[in-house]
């Protein structure tokens, strides 16, 4: 039985920064290498493990990796294969996929791993390929049937605005620009399903900005939580070249209540709490 | 690695937008994030946890080096009665993950302030004097919270290391 981390407090500790802080210094570097090397824990990615699992259960509802990232990291992938040496490339057997309960294993997980270890890359793609095969043929391939998620890979962001306009639990409101000039001319719609948590806001005639400056961002009030705190759904730029731009919304938390969505014109990077000096448009949900 | 693309993209891209100020950083990181999965694909270990944490860690990882090297952090938001909407109703992805559902459930046992030290780390990217700065807590105090919080969702988890060569068929 390998020794714990549990064990060692400082170890605990500098673990626990490197997490939630990335960065070590020189000294803590050395030390948590030194500790590291004393004994053969078992257990040392488990810091790191626990704050995935966390992250994962808050992330909220998927959202669709963009199609023109897809395409670009399918090059990747492709360069990455050819370029890589051969210890590096292995294959994530699908088959091993989902399963979340390391302490139930269904199969006999150390024999598969080394199996599937410092194959050529030349060959992985039918070492994959045959894997899949014989893994569902045993009977406990846990992959989860993923047709519309597959398919929402594959449309434009526009497209995907549309697709989830026409979901009955939808809200839509046109912007109601202010006084900003900035917001003279603008334009546009904010798209939000309260049920998936995604949205879209679209806009048209919005000033263009320079992103080295200043940036707009996206605020979404929720009733659940006050007016006081809005919930950030992330900064964008309007680029000069005019024309339509729809964005997606990526609320930083939970929204139970979108009472109204607003967008102010921020310093480059945004901000943690607006001063709502410059709000450009508004869109309010709640009809009272 | 088309595979592992499909499979893990829209979590890693979920993940990205969560940690990250905008689409384009968001889109870089993700490329960042995919090639250290590549590089580190002979690591997995199925006895230590399910490949979503183990990507999930590879990103979060990634992920908190882009925003300390931007010496900015991700956002903040205070809620007032100190309650983790996030957690307390996990989304699909942590349908998908039982090690996730089990994190958030045990992460909902802790002491509200305690979890909210936990929600702006792990959640919202801020670091441990961030966190003070935000919570107007003394650095100390927002570590030792940090440290129990993570240890406590661990030991609820009842993650317990098997030897590989203890797991059988």
């Amino acid at each position: 039985m390998s020794p714990s981390i549990l064990g060692n407090d400082r170890l605990v500790e500098l673990l626990v920064q490197r997490a939630i802080d990335g960065m070590l210094n020189a000294d803590e570097r050395m030390q948590l290498k030194q500790l590291l090397a004393q004994e053969p824990y078992g257990d040392s990615d488990q810091i790191d493990q626990t704050a995935a699992a966390l992250l994962i259960a808050g992330a909220g509802d998927e959202e669709p990796l963009p199609a023109t990232l897809r395409n670009k990291l399918l090059q990747q992938a492709d360069a990455f294969s050819a370029s890589a040496p051969r210890s590096v490339v292995r294959n994530i057997s699908p088959a091993q996929r989902s399963q979340p309960a390391p302490k139930e294993p269904a199969f006999p997980a150390s024999g598969r791993a080394k199996r599937t270890i410092q194959m050529p890359p030349a060959k992985v793609a039918w070492f994959a390929a045959a894997a899949s095969v014989l893994l569902a043929i045993a009977g406990w391939w846990p992959r989860m049937t993923g047709g519309p998620e597959q398919t929402a890979q594959t449309l434009t962001v526009q497209e995907q605005r549309a697709q989830l306009a026409t979901k009955p639990s939808v809200v839509k409101r046109d912007w109601t620009a202010t006084a900003e000039a900035a917001a003279q001319s603008a334009e546009g719609d904010v798209v939000w399903d309260p049920e998936s948590q995604t949205g879209y806001i679209r806009f048209s005639g919005l000033a263009p900005n320079d992103p080295r400056k200043q940036q707009y961002q996206l605020w979404i009030f929720d009733a659940a939580r006050g007016d006081k705190y809005p919930v950030d759904g992330g900064v964008f730029d309007i680029p000069a070249a005019g024309g339509e731009v729809v964005v997606p919304i990526q609320a930083r938390l939970p929204v139970r209540d979108a009472a109204m969505f607003a967008v102010t014109l921020e310093r480059a990077g945004g901000v943690v709490v607006s001063e709502r000096e410059h709000i450009v448009v508004l869109a309010k949900v709640a009809s009272g | 690695m088309r595979e592992c693309i499909d499979q893990f993209g829209s979590l890693i891209w979920s993940i990205a937008r969560r940690l990250t100020r905008s689409h384009a950083d968001a889109e870089d990181a993700v490329q960042e994030i995919f090639t250290d999965i590549w590089r580190s694909a002979a690591r997995f270990d199925p006895a230590q946890g399910s490949e979503k944490v183990f990507v999930a860690t590879i990103a979060r990882r990634r992920l908190i080096d882009r925003l300390r090297r931007a010496g900015r952090h991700a956002t903040t938001e205070l809620t007032d009665e100190m309650e983790s909407l996030a957690w307390s109703d996990p989304g699909t992805q942590a349908e998908t993950c039982a090690e996730a559902q089990t994190a958030a459930k045990a992460v909902m046992q802790l002491r509200p302030e305690q979890r909210q030290v936990l929600e702006l780390g792990l959640l919202q990217g801020l670091s441990h004097s961030e966190i003070a700065e935000a919570l107007k807590m003394p650095l100390g105090t927002v570590k030792t919270m940090m440290r129990r919080g993570l240890l406590q969702v661990r030991q609820i988890m009842g993650i317990s290391i098997t030897p590989v060569d203890e797991v059988q068929p």
